[in-house]
């Protein structure tokens, strides 16, 4: 039997044999006509990561990522965590954390994933869960000037 | 599931925050806004409030919160009300940076602080952790006294976050009261009291810190190290290489490897990012780039410590321990402790993570338990999961015959709710703490010396899943 996860790393190995080999020219394809062939980071196989690999860094508000990190934006990945605690409806958007209880430190915008879901909905999850999708990495402020992010991720629950 | 009522109690004292902000902004003398009576609304949590989709309150802009303001002293006075609405009801990420900015704001975020924090340590409780920094760090001695009792109620579920920040802004005269903590039932308490020795910059107090290091929880010794590292006490660094190299697992909880990476968070802000020689602490230490970046770390640490040649105790040393058997429970109670326990197949119990602690059981103890989850659980029917996402857990790990082990949770956050477990589970763990012999006092468990085991888990059972039946 074949796992998802054994599925997609065919699909990603296999895409890039399908299509042409370093063309002098890129072929003209309408912009979200191909979403493989529109974003180079789709075709790449997924990176696994703990979100403990993103969140175990020293930051406060006007620091900079460290460059390490920001070499995740914009490609496909794997991450495993927690479902934040405070989450008690179906929702379509919630923070992925590294520990199941978060009741002794504060958390910042670098201690979270904040995932998106791209199709359906979820209850709560407990104990630890896997989503797949594109991570973006950088700072993002409201019109109040918090940070509201550093890490999104737009995918699905693997 | 048990719902939260923590929506209604977090909105009633946003509206009372709303209203305050209407009075004070129609009237041109900073008359201050009466204290909104949070007894009467229900117990709960503010931070139960969806993360993601904060309260309209909380999301406006800040600007909205001033834009009528009659003068300078009403407009300061509802941005700082709005900074306490966030605090308490704003997104995840907003939370922490409304309240730090609470703490640079003075005398108005004192009086907005004061309208919301109501008179007992329930009331307390309902505005999550956040507000607790401004507590401490503003100048008003009646907040943080307010600290100091929620630190000192047991059944106060932010008692670790409350004594972090009494810590980090400890007063010369606060030290005795500094003093219990460090021996807190709750490590996440011991821990973070060990900043307060840190803020008295007075190096008499390394031997309390060294003795922080033969703590039984890998949290406290590595605060301790923390801090004794930051006072020229290299050799500490020993006791954070040592979690680098765990593989320890409690049933498939990788807990080697979250020691791993909170030591590699500490070493890299110690030492930088390139002293670690590439370390990845999500990698298996026994993988040859990984093991490599070890050797390399360990002989740079040892260089610095040079001879001196204090070491971790046994039980602080790296361990490839695995505990399995018939039974797990994990039990994480924000007021009565963390506790991990097995029934191990050879009659054995086995206390603790890392390097855990084995007593002897009565003959026949596993085989026991062994019969009751045979006659009672299915691997491929039920429910697994009973209550709401919260960091008070009882999960148990049950190895059911022919098929894969089963993961139960019962789980709530920090309100107290009535006999959540269900029977079935109520059932099982009643027959664990029967098998645990009476006479088993653990060291550096939680509570006092003359507690048992039994004890111990019988109370940080009945603070999650309510009473045992």
């Amino acid at each position: 039997m074949f796992s998802t996860r054994s599925i997609i790393g065919l699909v990603a190995a296999a895409v890039p044999a399908l299509l042409p080999s370093a063309p002098a020219e890129a072929p003209s394809i309408p912009a979200g006509s191909c979403p493989a062939a529109s974003d180079p980071a789709a075709l790449l196989d997924p990176v696994e990561l703990d979100v403990r690999d993103l969140t175990s860094f020293e930051w406060e508000v006007g620091d900079p990522i460290p460059e390490d990190l920001l070499r995740y934006d914009g490609r496909r990945v794997i991450i495993r965590g927690f479902m934040y605690q405070g989450v008690e409806d179906v929702v379509d958007q919630f923070p992925l954390v590294a520990e199941s209880c978060q009741c002794n430190e504060r958390l910042l915008p670098h201690h979270f994933i904040d995932v998106t879901l791209k199709r359906g909905d979820t209850g709560p999850i407990p104990g630890e869960f896997e989503v797949l999708g594109k991570l973006s990495v950088g700072e993002v402020e409201d019109e109040d000037g918090f940070v509201v992010s550093l890490f999104r991720l737009k995918g699905e629950i693997y | 599931m048990v719902r939260s009522k923590g929506g209604r109690s977090a909105r009633a004292i946003g509206a009372a925050l709303v209203l305050a902000l209407i009075a004070s902004c129609s009237d041109s003398e900073p008359v201050a806004p009466a204290a909104p009576d949070v007894r009467d609304a229900p117990a709960s949590n503010a931070t139960a409030e969806s993360p993601v989709a904060e309260s309209p309150d909380a999301a406006a802009p800040v600007a909205d919160a001033s834009a009528d303001a009659a003068d300078p002293i009403a407009e300061e006075r509802a941005l700082a009300e709005r900074m306490v609405s966030i605090a308490c009801e704003g997104t995840l990420a907003k939370r922490p940076q409304a309240a730090q900015r609470l703490s640079a704001m003075g005398e108005a975020a004192v009086l907005a602080v004061r309208q919301v924090v109501g008179t007992t340590t329930h009331d307390l409780a309902r505005l999550g952790p956040d507000l607790l920094r401004p507590m401490a760090e503003l100048d008003a001695p009646d907040l943080r006294e307010r600290l100091w009792e929620a630190v000192t109620d047991a059944d106060y579920p932010y008692r670790p976050a409350a004594t972090k920040w009494l810590a980090e802004t400890a007063r010369d005269d606060e030290w005795a009261r500094f003093e219990p903590l460090l021996a807190d039932p709750l490590s996440s308490v011991r821990a973070a009291a060990l900043s307060s020795i840190a803020t008295r910059d007075d190096r008499s107090l390394v031997p309390m810190l060294e003795a922080a290091l033969e703590d039984r929880s890998d949290v406290v010794r590595r605060a301790a190290a923390d801090l004794l590292v930051q006072w020229d006490r290299a050799y500490a660094l020993r006791w954070l290489f040592e979690d680098l190299s765990r593989t320890d697992r409690f049933f498939d909880l990788e807990t080697g490897e979250s020691a791993r990476y909170e030591s590699a968070r500490v070493l890299r802000r110690l030492l930088d990012d390139r002293a670690l020689f590439g370390y990845q602490p999500g990698v298996d230490p026994n993988d040859p780039a990984n093991h490599a970046a070890l050797t390399a770390l360990g002989a740079a640490i040892e260089a610095r410590v040079g001879a001196d040649e204090r070491r971790p105790p046994a039980f602080a040393r790296s361990t490839d321990v695995v505990v399995d058997g018939v039974l797990g429970l994990e039990i994480r109670s924000c007021r009565r402790g963390e506790y991990f326990v097995a029934i191990a197949d050879d009659d054995r119990l086995v206390v603790g993570t890392g390097r855990p602690t084995e007593y002897a059981l009565e003959p026949g103890a596993s085989a026991r338990i062994a019969d009751l989850v045979a006659a009672r659980f299915d691997a491929t029917e039920g429910p697994t999961m009973w209550g709401e996402l919260g960091c008070d857990i009882e999960c148990y790990r049950v190895r059911v015959p022919g098929g894969p082990n089963l993961v139960l949770r019962v789980m709530k956050g920090p309100e107290e709710v009535d006999d959540l477990r269900p029977d079935l589970l109520d059932e099982l763990v009643r027959a664990l703490v029967a098998e645990v012999p009476t006479d088993v006092r653990p060291s550096g468990l939680g509570g006092s010396d003359d507690d048992t085991l039994r004890a111990l888990l019988s109370t940080a059972l009945e603070s999650v899943g309510g009473d045992l039946r």
